[in-house]
């Protein structure tokens, strides 16, 4: 094990983001998870979509993939399938992750596969500069909303709940010391981890949605049972307060570790060769002539 | 030795067993040395409806599905209409019915077609108890009536119902004997000699497992797909053989998901593929440009289908030319491939693995329904003469690595690539533009340079790259024959029935469309007089080829839809067109001079 600090897995290049956003502060919890994990920089892939947020892996010095709209977890699928010992963190916004990429968040939540997905959710699209994203609450205006939000917002925990992820925690980018806390513990957890981290936008937004959920937040009790699916619906359902912490975690065999025991299965007890597999498409010699 | 050609065809309703009794048949006789191609059409329905199998035999390798028909079975005519625009009979083909059931008052066949009613479904019932195995007394019954040699049906039809008990089997049998019987009653039969003395091995598969057979001979280890007609079979292929060796399978939640998993897979280091058709190529178009713009290797194989939109799922097309070509925003690099039959389908996966992992970049590979469904005997492949083009990824070096520049400005576009786990090759991969370490920017000036670097890539392959051109005819001919992909068997034929009649005459098919072999293809153009294109779409091949060529003045498109195969007859009916154009146009200088 190496000894690396926080800073260490700082890369050279210096974020775009806007003074006093959320995401400075998802950042520095990630660089201290992996100094918490000591992971060495090269066993680590951050991997995100488009957005704000998708910007974070080019600030990670481990390998990163800044790919495209929405796509953050299929890449992200790709790289942990194809090598199994790297640390796949897949960082994604809420219009990126709940949106256009919506679509696979209920699949990777039933693969189960091994890898920390945050979600940096400040209910709005950053990037674009202001439109309103599947998170935005309230009678919230925005660009695309002048006449304020004629849709729900999405809740994305109860989507996690439904989908049946195996671990479920929510955050606040002000409080890095817990977000640290839940990053190590969604990349320990074997299988996939949501961790919904709510990182405000100061431009689009404003700085005042620090305060709202500062006043709103609090720490999941003491005596919070993680395990129980009762208490994380109810956690899920809560108005007037957003509670913080692991909101759920159960043990459920990993993607790889099923395709590893498929692959037992499809073998009999030995690998097949190549030559092998052509004789099926061989046709055999043929008979001499009987009559 | 005299030139054994035979194509059969086999109707019915869905569920009648016509494709499984063609498979029997082609399986059969390739034991006993004879080489054949069997394409089905079929409806889109789920089940029911139309079917249809039709086989052509030879003792030589068959190029192409045969023109018209020496002899169709009809198992039920009660679909038959939906097909009676597809099925073109020989002037003195035989109709094979069952006795009990009347071919329809409306049917148009040649003057001088026979029908010859026979007992399918009685003698299936008297054998085995019930009517399903009329399909297989059917199939006797063509085995004797064309003197097919019988040694390999018993084995065949054996293993076709190797999960059923011994009986099935035996009555099966039975039933196939009974059909021979059948047949060798009837005196006024033909007579046909099929023996063969090269008995050479072989192997039987259809384009769509040769597409498969290649990609995993060239080392995939990573594939990810999504169901779609005609290409789902390259998946299920792959989800039943790549856990067997160790490789992962995934079936994605749709197309955008497999194309970016593979991505991501290759961003790991992993030979990493997805195969579909249109409809997901144009979903995926957006993420391959993240692969040409990441640099990273990836293989996207585009079994063609009537379009655009849904179209029709179970036709053949060369449609999609455009799309591969020039598919997708902004400047991407990207090689497109297109394998000519099922042998070709081997060799050409091999080489698409081949330019994605040493250019790092996307390639497509453009098969169609017809090369992907149709089930073919061919020549042992030789693995061994591919195996050189089985390549691994460069890894940076040591010097690479001192101080990593993993998209680094080079000659010839292409730079040290890296993958988790390689210390100090750290970087971050992305669809957004980026200097040579991968540092995102938006300057003019080095998005001119990344662009040109990555566009580079592609004229390293065009002077490099052998091309992947195949030719066949003379050496210095008169008339040309350009074509590309799956049509490249009956432009083959062709070549010989014209060489027959004394013309001088050559066809270039391209396997690889972009980019363009431009060099070869104008040396090839230059001597000739008149030049015929053939494409299976609405002119894009033409327009694609005008776009980057000088094309000869007497230059004639033959193209068509897919709705019916290519046949021999209809493009050299077109050299007719060619030739008269020439004329003209000789005439014009003359009358200018
Ligand atoms: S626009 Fe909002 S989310 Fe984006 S960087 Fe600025 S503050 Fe952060």
């Amino acid at each position: 094990m190496g000894n690396h600090t926080a800073t260490d897995y700082r890369s050279d290049v210096k974020p775009v983001w806007c003074p006093g956003c959320g995401d400075f502060g998802v950042l520095n919890a990630v660089y201290q998870a992996l100094a918490r994990l000591q992971l060495p920089f090269e066993e680590v892939a951050v991997v995100s979509g488009i957005g704000c947020s998708s910007r974070l892996p080019g600030y990670v010095k481990t390998y990163g993939f800044n790919s495209i709209h929405g796509r953050a977890l299929p890449v992200a699928q790709g790289v942990k399938l194809a090598r199994p010992e790297t640390t796949v963190i897949a960082v994604a916004g809420d219009g990126d992750g709940l949106s256009i990429g919506g679509g696979h968040l209920p699949h990777i939540a039933r693969r189960n596969v091994d890898l920390t997905y945050i979600m940096m959710d400040n209910g709005i699209y950053g990037m674009t500069k202001g439109q309103s994203s599947p998170t935005t609450g309230g009678d919230q205006e925005t660009k695309s909303m002048p006449y304020g939000i004629i849709e729900e917002a999405v809740n994305p925990i109860k989507l996690a709940l439904s989908y049946d992820a195996t671990f479920i925690a929510r955050g606040f980018s002000a409080n890095v010391k817990q977000c640290i806390d839940l990053i190590v513990r969604g990349i320990q957890h074997p299988g996939f981890a949501f961790v919904q981290l709510l990182s405000p936008c100061v431009t689009f937004v404003g700085r005042d949605q620090f305060d709202i959920i500062r006043e709103l937040a609090v720490d999941l009790p003491e005596d919070y049972d993680a395990g129980s699916l009762d208490q994380a619906w109810q956690v899920s359902n809560e108005l007037g307060k957003i509670s913080l912490g692991v909101i759920y975690q159960k043990q459920s065999p990993t993607y790889e570790q099923r395709l590893q025991n498929l692959a037992q299965r499809a073998q009999e007890g030995s690998r097949a060769d190549f030559a092998d597999l052509l004789r099926q498409y061989h046709v055999s010699e043929p008979e001499p002539a009987q009559d | 030795m005299h030139e054994e050609d035979l194509t059969l065809a086999l109707v019915g309703s869905g569920g009648e067993g016509v494709v499984s009794a063609g498979e029997i048949l082609i399986h059969a006789t390739a034991q006993d040395g004879l080489y054949s191609m069997m394409v089905k059409s079929y409806g889109p329905q789920i089940r029911g409806g139309e079917s249809l199998a039709q086989i052509r035999l030879k003792k030589t390798p068959v190029l192409s599905q045969g023109d018209a028909l020496d002899a169709m079975v009809v198992l039920s005519w009660s679909n038959f209409h939906r097909f009676a625009g597809e099925v073109r009979l020989k002037e003195r083909a035989v109709i094979l019915h069952d006795s009990e059931d009347a071919p329809p008052a409306t049917l148009k066949v040649p003057a001088k077609a026979r029908f010859v009613a026979v007992p399918f479904t009685a003698s299936a019932k008297q054998i085995t108890g019930v009517t399903q195995a009329k399909n297989i007394v059917a199939l006797g019954f063509l085995a004797g009536w064309f003197d097919l040699p019988q040694h390999g049906f018993a084995e065949s039809i054996r293993e076709r119902f190797a999960k059923k008990s011994e009986a099935v089997q035996q009555s099966n049998l039975a039933a196939f004997q009974a059909g021979v019987a059948l047949a060798q009653a009837e005196s006024t039969r033909p007579r046909y000699d099929w023996a063969v003395t090269n008995h050479e091995a072989k192997l039987v598969l259809t384009g769509n497992e040769a597409v498969a057979i290649g990609s995993l001979f060239a080392g995939v280890k990573f594939f990810a797909g999504y169901p779609i007609t005609p290409a789902s079979e390259i998946m299920e292929w792959m989800a039943r053989e790549l856990p067997r060796f160790d490789r992962v399978f995934i079936q994605t939640e749709d197309e955008i998901a497999a194309v970016t998993m593979a991505i991501g897979a290759s961003f790991a280091g992993a030979k990493a593929m997805t195969a579909t058709s249109g409809p997901g190529l144009s979903l995926m178009t957006e993420a391959v440009g993240l692969a040409a713009m990441a640099e990273l290797p990836l293989v996207v194989v585009d079994v063609q289908r009537a379009g655009p939109s849904t179209g029709i799922p179970t036709k053949t097309t060369q449609a999609d030319l455009y799309h591969a070509v020039f598919g997708g925003h902004g400047n991407l690099p990207r090689v497109v491939l297109a394998p000519t039959d099922a042998a070709d389908a081997i060799a050409v996966a091999v080489h698409a693995f081949y330019l994605a992992e040493k250019y790092q970049l996307p390639v497509l590979l453009l098969t169609d329904q017809f090369l992907g469904q149709r089930l073919e005997v061919i020549p042992q492949v030789d693995f061994a003469a591919l195996k050189p083009q089985v390549i691994t990824r460069t890894a940076p070096t040591e010097e690479d690595l001192q101080r990593y520049h993993r998209f680094k400005l080079t000659e010839s576009g292409v730079s040290p690539i890296s993958a988790p786990g390689i210390k100090n090759g750290m970087y971050t991969a992305a669809g957004i533009e980026h200097d040579e370490t991968g540092r995102p920017t938006s300057n003019a000036e080095l998005d001119e340079k990344m662009t040109r670097k990555r566009a580079q890539k592609i004229e390293t392959i065009r002077q490099h790259e052998s091309g992947m051109l195949w030719r066949c005819g003379d050496h210095d001919p008169e008339i040309g024959i350009l074509a590309w992909g799956s049509t490249k068997g009956a432009v083959q034929e062709v070549v010989a029935r014209l060489q027959q009649e004394g013309r001088k005459v050559a066809a270039l098919v391209l396997r690889q469309l972009s980019p363009l072999p431009l060099a070869q293809l104008q040396n090839f153009m230059d001597p000739l007089e008149g030049l015929l294109i053939v494409e299976m779409a609405d002119g894009q091949f033409h327009s694609y080829l005008k776009s980057q060529l000088t094309l000869p003045h007497s230059t004639r498109v033959y193209k068509r839809l897919g709705a019916a195969l290519f046949t021999v007859q209809e493009i050299l009916d077109a050299i007719k067109e060619v030739d008269a154009l020439w004329e003209t146009t000789l005439q014009q200088t003359i009358a200018a001079m």
